[in-house]
């Protein structure tokens, strides 16, 4: 229960924290994005209803934060937490070069679907962007994934002692 | 329909991607304004950010001005070097400036007299000498010949004494070897003005009874064919009556600053042909 309780506010501080600190830092070039990093951490050890809950309220999150329409990122981050999820049925997702290489995989996922969507709902061609400012980014998260896997694993709530059956 | 326990957990994810879709088509076909929802987490997020970046915008403008600081000193080099620059291009403008306003003077001048002139640069002084002279940069080559009269805006200088094919010498009429035929405005008293070799000039052979006084102005007879009639000489600064003799002692300071002098004008004046 303490989960759907906490779970609102940690994202909203996770997704705050990404936009301001990491947006500063890297001079708002690069969005390093520790959430895609955090989907990929509830399809691999979190239960199905909590993981898509918290990927469906996490993008939520990022769609109110970055403008976009509602369902943005609500349908890029469920979506890539069910492939993470079916996935993590079959691999034993465990090992750290596993941890980023996979991140790297999700991270090019995310960018097809930045750029179907876009293309779908604004009409805009944004491969160049992708190519520019994404690429660095996922080349970051993915190296990084392994010590934030650490990090979300302290959080005791997050998964609450579940370990995947697989 | 039950969906068997195996399946439940990916149709229940497949169940928030449906709830996804429906979500981003209702919000991209039905325009609305900012939802509740969206305007709370806004509103939350708003302060948590400006709290979080205060610190951290804090600390990236110290560390800006530290490099700011750090290159100041290359700037201020950099800006005293241009500033050296400018002021001589600065100069350099005033100078043309100011000469323009000399030639402009000049024209007017050249105008004025109604005689065909040209206009030359002083490239020598030389007021100490034995012979008070002046150097112009222009010559033989150009149209000038000796005794031609030479004058600025100010009055008469002098005359060409010696010429060159591009260069002319004037002897000035301060010079105790420059004569001129003159008369005092105001009386119309004729004399010779005569360079006393300080910067002054004396007015000589006029009559004890003639009534000449400081401030008079002295200007050219025209009674030789070097200097036209009228032109400006210099004011009467002393008479004195007080001499032995038949003639004042007056003396003439001449119109003409010596001292600053750049560009003059020389009048073509033509020579009668001897019958």
């Amino acid at each position: 229960m303490i989960f759907y309780v906490l779970i609102p506010w940690f994202l909203l501080m996770l997704v705050v924290f990404q936009h301001a600190i990491l947006g500063t830092i890297f001079f708002h070039s690069i969005a390093v994005e520790i959430s895609l990093v955090l989907v990929i951490y509830a399809g691999l050890r979190m239960p199905a209803l909590k993981g898509s809950i918290l990927s469906l309220i996490l993008g939520l999150m990022m769609d109110c934060i970055t403008g976009v329409y509602s369902g943005f990122y609500a349908l890029i981050y469920t979506s890539i937490f069910l492939m993470v999820y079916l996935v993590s049925l079959q691999v034993y997702a465990k090992s750290t070069p596993f941890v980023v290489l996979f991140t790297l995989c999700c991270g090019f996922i995310e960018g097809i679907w930045l750029l179907v969507l876009n293309q779908m709902i604004y009409g805009t061609n944004i491969l160049s962007d992708l190519i520019l400012y994404f690429l660095p980014q996922l080349v970051i998260i993915s190296l990084i994934s392994p010590f934030l896997f650490k990090f979300f694993h302290r959080i005791g709530w997050l998964h609450d002692g579940y370990v995947r059956s697989s | 329909m039950s969906i068997p326990k195996k399946y439940r957990p990916t149709a229940i994810v497949i169940l928030v991607i449906v709830f996804s879709i429906i979500l981003l088509i209702l919000s991209t076909r039905i325009p609305s304004d900012t939802g509740f929802m969206r305007k709370l987490i806004l509103d939350v997020a708003a302060p948590i950010e400006r709290l979080i970046r205060m610190p951290l915008d804090k600390t990236i403008t110290v560390w800006n001005r530290y490099l700011f600081l750090v290159g100041l000193g290359e700037e201020n080099r950099r800006l005293k070097r241009d500033n050296d620059q400018l002021k001589n291009q600065l100069l350099r403008y005033q100078e043309g400036y100011i000469e323009g306003l000399r030639l402009q003077k000049l024209l007017t001048l050249k105008e004025q007299t109604g005689y065909v002139s040209m206009t030359a640069r002083v490239i020598g002084i030389d007021q100490k000498a034995l012979i008070k002279t002046i150097l112009i940069n222009k010559g033989a080559s150009h149209g000038i010949r000796n005794g031609l009269p030479v004058m600025n805006e100010q009055g008469v200088l002098g005359r060409i004494i010696e010429t060159s094919w591009h260069v002319s010498r004037v002897l000035l009429i301060s010079d105790g070897n420059s004569n001129i035929d003159a008369l005092v405005q105001g009386t119309r008293v004729q004399g010779m003005l005569q360079g006393s070799g300080t910067m002054r000039c004396v007015l000589k052979y006029i009559a004890k009874t003639e009534e000449v006084k400081a401030g008079d102005l002295v200007v050219s007879s025209g009674m030789t064919e070097i200097f036209p009639k009228g032109l400006l000489l210099g004011t009467v600064i002393r008479a004195d009556k007080k001499d032995s003799g038949l003639f004042q002692r007056i003396e003439v300071v001449p119109a003409v600053d010596f001292t600053r002098l750049e560009e003059v004008l020389v009048l073509m004046v033509v020579e009668k042909k001897k019958k």
